[in-house]
């Protein structure tokens, strides 16, 4: 696994940037994302680009000093969704949708998220998702069809994987036999050009796995991917933007609509960390993703709320 | 690069497409984009399987000395308070019969969640209890599911 053992430091040595189109810049030693303004839209209205939307920890229910008001920033998440000016191709939620699992939680995140004008809606599970059922009410209200919640798409010459690593609570983040066989067929007719997504809730790289960012055995999936020119990993879970790239495969963590979480290693636990409330807008955002046919890659855009 | 034969979807599949495709072509959406790409959903067709896996304690030593344990005198209640995303204390020791109370004391909620199963608290609130007594020895991992990196260990001696 990638930075398994790393210290904070050394973990943010080996970020790096990548890619012509990604928007990031580095200050103090820290990685941070740099937000641009309304333009930069013309790799999204290529029309044969494929754009898509990332959206993560929106945690529905959650009621602490670190944000009085989650629905509401959810409710501006979408409302950026619906103001870019060009229809997502699809959006993907990945995970903690909710706070504490209830019915009415995924009542109420469902309900929002149908308000979402985008060429489809999806999701993967957070551990949020799955308190105290192991995922069965996140199943009940996202895979009505039944079985498993992870699942593949092919959309405009990309092909997306979107994993489920958050319901192992004795191994946090953890995929599983089941899930790692699945992946292998999946990938098994795709010639090494089609560009890979790979959507995931916890990282599959070693971000900080004291605190279960990271997924024991995401080095089977990797390995995997190794084949292919363009490998995107997107993950949420850590409430912040944060950026690793090995080789073929370049990882995002992405940014929370809810409340920001500590940098790797700054303090004891994972805890909600309160800002001024004139600040906290600065650190919940959404995150545009674009390929372009022929492109040297996807350009990754993050977005604050307004 | 973009090769643009999407792989069929096999009609089975159909309403669990559906199903995930939670916002459709937004028909009252005037934006500059083209029409929408066609998704093909792929969904495995094997069972669901549970996720959950039971482990068994470790078994008991008679000499359980653990750094920074509590232990709570014989036949007496244990208290375990959760406090700033910890469980305190983070080792307890208790002779078997011993009935641990926990009380959250944060404002988020929490859980007390066996690794192995075998006791489980509903989402305690701030304020809210939760007991269980423990009628055998062993070491008891458990952690809040809704915080996992929140871990503690009780261990029971005869």
């Amino acid at each position: 696994m990638i930075g398994l053992g790393m210290t904070r430091r050394q973990l943010l040595r080996h970020s790096t940037w990548f890619g012509a189109g990604v928007l990031f810049t580095v200050t103090g030693g820290e990685v941070a994302s740099r937000v641009i303004g309304g333009s930069g839209h013309a790799a999204a209205a290529d029309p044969g680009a494929l754009h898509f939307v990332q959206v993560s920890d929106s945690h529905i229910g959650f009621s602490g000093p670190a944000n009085t008001d989650v629905t509401g920033s959810f409710a501006r998440a979408i409302q950026t969704i619906n103001s870019l000016p060009v229809r997502p191709d699809f959006v993907m939620h990945t995970g903690d949708l909710t706070h504490l699992s209830t019915a009415a939680q995924f009542d109420q995140v469902k309900q929002m998220m149908s308000g979402v004008r985008a060429g489809g809606v999806f999701t993967v599970p957070g551990e949020h998702d799955g308190v105290g059922d192991h995922g069965k009410r996140y199943r009940a209200a996202f895979v009505p069809a039944g079985g498993e919640a992870w699942y593949s798409l092919d959309v405009k010459g990309v092909h997306v994987l979107a994993l489920v690593n958050s319901l192992s609570l004795e191994k946090l983040g953890h995929l599983g036999g089941d899930q790692i066989d699945w992946v292998r067929r999946d990938l098994a007719g795709l010639s090494a050009d089609t560009p890979i997504v790979v959507f995931s809730h916890i990282p599959l790289f070693a971000m900080y796995p004291a605190w279960g960012w990271g997924t024991d055995d995401a080095a089977v999936v990797l390995s995997l991917l190794r084949r292919f020119a363009s490998v995107t990993c997107l993950n949420g879970h850590v409430h912040q933007v944060f950026t690793l790239t090995d080789g073929n495969v370049t990882f995002h963590s992405a940014t929370t609509t809810a409340y920001p979480l500590p940098h790797p290693g700054d303090g004891p636990a994972p805890t909600p960390v309160v800002l001024p409330a004139d600040k906290l807008g600065t650190a919940l955002g959404i995150r545009e993703v674009t390929y372009r046919p022929g492109g040297p890659g996807p350009a990754v855009v993050e977005r604050r709320l307004r | 690069m973009f090769p643009n034969i999407p792989r069929l979807v096999p009609a089975l599949l159909a309403p669990a497409v559906a199903g995930l495709l939670l916002a459709g072509c937004g028909g009252s959406d005037s934006r500059s984009d083209s029409p929408a790409a066609p998704i093909v959903v792929h969904r495995p067709d094997v069972p669901v399987t549970q996720s959950a896996t039971t482990t068994a304690n470790a078994a008991p030593t008679a000499t359980d000395t653990v750094p920074g344990a509590t232990a709570a005198p014989s036949g007496a209640g244990a208290a375990v308070e959760i406090a700033g995303y910890k469980f305190g204390p983070q080792t307890l020791t208790v002779p078997v019969g011993t009935t641990v109370t926990w009380t959250n004391n944060d404002d988020d909620p929490h859980t007390v969640t066996a690794k192995d199963g075998s006791f489980r608290s509903d989402t305690l609130h701030k304020g809210s209890t939760y007991q269980h007594t423990f009628d055998s020895p062993g070491t008891y991992t458990y952690l809040c599911s809704i915080h996992p990196f929140m871990v503690a260990t009780v261990v029971v001696t005869k």
